[in-house]
């Protein structure tokens, strides 16, 4: 049970359930992932990628070790995504992959291809405010603002999928944002202003 | 002169945040991090992987073959010591990130490691290595003594003793320190996240000796502080040497989160031991403590954040006759501290109101009647009556340990002051000729609503909404105003604001003042005699300019406002 699993353990153990399976599938089936590999193989220089953000196709050139993250803010100039902690723990940096939030720091660029990428500069701007920007406007849910786009992302999530939640399922949809002024209750109160309104609309 | 209004129409109103929201939620508010000027570098710092050590030698030379690396620098000149992991070493700048990192693990550094010593207990002990080999961790004690401590427990009915231990805690602001620096020989430009832009460019100053006139600093937006960030730091003055020796580009140096935890700033540990006396009836008789806690290996307490060292308030709020104090800042090899959020209070607060829980125990006594009884502050024993009669205080009390079962819940009380306060501040407004009004100070915006406050008091002045106020802070260009920290920047600033309106009111109000103003901006003034129906009228009339202009009456100290009404050269002007 303390085995560590390393890669080369695991390597073996998918190798060795193909054996099972057929050898001569198995040896296809090695050969096939060695020319994928061979594909894949790319960097360390720089490489070309094509990324869908904001509904605008953008070429970047970049490692592949460059984080989405900081592929959008360093090499697209989109700062409206921040950048707190680079380790998955705050939801500063988060984006919305084909409509899902996802922590751009913990995404590569590279893996990012073909995606839907929205950052906060693909909602509304200053003087055309989407509801929940707009809430957090009206109910100052906000003090320094630094992890604002972050919940906004997160929230804006939230109503795509559901238009009218709970206070309970809008804590959960910021649960992994992190606001060091404490700006929560403003947070909160702006989300369920949006959802006030949006039961209202459909009532 | 006129005062504040006696019917104010905005002060303690309520008013929207003043203008910027819009930005911060659409991502269109530029932090000093989000800060990309033509030709900006990516910098980074290598920190010490030591706790202690001498640095013989720091070879760049690597780091500078790396592709992309466009400067590089060493923290200080070698031989120098290291005192703490995470301490300065070098710095890159470079295209990107990945270069840096690169340039970092390709640094040569050649050290002699020391001993070292990282906890507060042990660094205490005689035969623990120093922090600084001159002089020994313990600081010099900071010793108060009123009354006659030792007779007066002798007294007492009741005395308890307790230790109680704070940890350190970090600040860690969501926007990580770190300025943009852009050093050309026409001067220094520097894009700060501070609490101070006027504290950064004196840093700056310090670091590079550039004189002051050639620094501009500024702060639009700022992720927070804390307290924390005043003063360039040390990633400042190397941003600004990366910068020239670059040739002259702007570099971005911000502090990573890792870097963060280690290097600036926070607050103090606390170890407290504390006996307190008191009488039957709850009054406190006698006190003392014996604490030390760490500053890092800042020793003897001054920190880089103005105040924050390891002493705290003591004894705390409550008024008691016969106390005794020691406390001891220790120098451990740690990052040190800095003023944290009412620096000292929540240590001080912490012991304090455990050991008057601990007496409250011993003497059989109503916690919240313990604290009514001793605290000196009219105010606070109404408040903690009127808290416990809506918290229902009575009805949930319990003395410790009563409740069922194994697993024990309970209420309680405890209560923290802070000061706050202001200083001084320079405030310039101006009138516009078209009407409007700009307000310039050089305070910041932490986010807690530092534009708006000056808004509001701008625009109680005039007689205009807060929105028509144009409010211009945070760059050094505008009149100097102190660092905001300690609760103090509104208490500071609307005094401040009220004055320069005052002042703008008063010098347009009078015969002098009003010339003086046309003469400034240029404006000429027709009188013209009517004939025929309004015969023996005079009219004012200004034929040069276009735009309609705005009168403050004497009287009232308002403003009419008549708008940028784009007229013909007859436009009238009404003078009050």
């Amino acid at each position: 049970m303390d085995e560590r699993i390393s890669r080369r353990n695991f390597l073996r153990g998918v190798g060795a359930s193909a054996v099972a399976g057929a050898v001569a599938k198995a040896a296809a089936a090695a050969q096939s992932v060695e020319s994928l590999d061979d594909q894949k193989a790319v960097g360390p220089e720089p490489i070309k990628l094509v990324l869908q953000v904001n509904g605008k196709r953008r070429e970047v050139e970049v490692e592949p070790r460059v984080t989405l993250l900081d592929a959008l803010r360093n090499r697209l100039q989109l700062t409206g995504t921040k950048e707190v902690c680079d380790r998955a723990t705050c939801g500063a940096c988060t984006v919305l992959v084909n409509g899902q939030p996802v922590y751009s720091c913990m995404k590569l660029a590279i893996e990012m291809q073909a995606q839907e990428i929205t950052t906060i500069e693909g909602l509304g701007g200053p003087t055309n405010l989407t509801p929940v920007q707009q809430a957090f406007v009206e109910c100052d849910a906000l003090m320094c603002g630094y992890c604002t786009p972050g919940f906004v992302m997160s929230l804006t999530a939230l109503f795509r999928a559901k238009p009218n939640p709970t206070l309970e399922e809008i804590r959960k949809a910021c649960s992994g944002n992190l606001c060091r002024c404490g700006a929560y209750p403003h947070i909160f109160e702006a989300a369920q202003k949006v959802a006030q309104s949006e039961t209202s609309k459909t009532s | 002169m006129p005062g504040w209004p006696k019917n104010p129409k905005q002060l303690g109103k309520e008013h929207p945040r003043y203008g910027a929201s819009s930005l911060v939620v659409t991502g269109a508010a530029k932090y000093t991090s989000d800060m990309q000027p033509v030709g900006w570098l990516y910098a980074m710092i290598l920190r010490s992987p030591w706790p202690a050590a001498r640095i013989r030698a720091v070879d760049l030379r690597p780091a500078l073959g790396i592709s992309g690396i466009r400067a590089a620098v060493v923290a200080n000149d070698p031989p120098f010591t290291v005192r703490y992991y995470g301490e300065e070493v070098a710095a890159v700048a470079g295209l990107s990130k990945q270069a840096c990192l690169d340039a970092l693990g390709a640094i040569k550094v050649e050290a002699d490691l020391l001993p070292f010593v990282v906890k507060e207990e042990d660094a205490l002990r005689d035969t623990s290595p120093r922090v600084f080999a001159n002089q020994p961790n313990a600081g010099e004690p900071r010793e108060m003594e009123t009354g006659e401590v030792d007779a007066a427990f002798r007294t007492v009915d009741k005395t308890v003793e307790g230790f109680f231990q704070t940890q350190v805690q970090l600040h860690h602001c969501l926007e990580t320190h770190g300025n943009t620096v852009q050093v050309t020989p026409e001067g220094i430009t520097c894009w700060a996240s501070t609490q101070g832009i006027f504290s950064v460019r004196d840093g700056l100053a310090d670091n590079t000796g550039v004189p002051l006139d050639k620094i501009h600093v500024i702060s639009e937006f700022m992720g927070g502080g804390f307290g924390s960030k005043f003063g360039a730091g040390i990633e400042g003055g190397l941003a600004a040497r990366l910068s020239k020796e670059a040739g002259n580009v702007p570099v971005r140096l911000m502090l990573t989160r890792f870097d963060e935890a280690l290097a600036v700033g926070n607050r103090p540990s606390s170890f407290q031991k504390v006996r307190l006396g008191a009488k039957k009836d709850g009054t406190l008789i006698a006190y003392e403590l014996e604490a030390f806690g760490t500053v890092g290996y800042a020793s003897g307490g001054a920190t880089a954040g103005g105040g924050g060292g390891a002493g705290f308030p003591a004894p705390y709020i409550y008024r008691i006759p016969n106390t005794r104090v020691r406390q001891t800042a220790v120098a451990i090899n740690a990052g040190a501290a800095r003023a944290m959020r009412a620096p000292g209070h929540p240590q001080a607060s912490f012991g304090m109101e455990s050991i008057l829980d601990e007496m409250a125990l011993a003497l059989g006594m109503d916690p919240v009647e313990l604290r009514i009884k001793n605290d000196p502050s009219e105010i606070r024993r109404q408040q903690y009556r009127v808290a416990a009669q809506r918290f229902g205080w009575n009805a949930k009390y319990r003395s410790p340990g009563s409740s069922e079962g194994p697993v024990k819940t309970g209420v309680g009380c405890a209560a923290a002051t802070w000061g706050g306060g202001g200083r001084s501040s320079e405030v310039d407004v101006r009138i516009n000729p078209d009407g409007t009004v700009e307000v310039r100070c050089g305070t910041q915006d932490l986010g807690t609503g530092t534009k708006t406050l000056i808004a509001i008091v701008a625009a109680e002045m005039f007689g205009l909404e807060p929105a028509a106020i144009s409010v211009r802070i945070g760059d050094t260009a505008f009149p100097p105003s102190g660092g905001s920290g300690g609760s103090t920047t509104a208490a500071s600033v609307a005094p401040a604001v009220f004055d320069a309106c005052q002042n703008a009111l008063a010098e347009l109000a009078s015969v002098s003042g009003l010339l003086a103003y046309l003469v400034r901006h240029g404006i000429r003034l027709g009188i013209r005699a009517h004939a025929g129906s309004k015969r023996g009228q005079l009219e004012w009339r200004r034929p040069s300019r276009s735009t309609c202009v705005a009168w403050p009456t004497a009287s009232s100290g308002t403003c009419r406002s008549p708008g940028p009404a784009a007229s013909s050269p007859s436009t009238p002007i009404t003078c009050g």
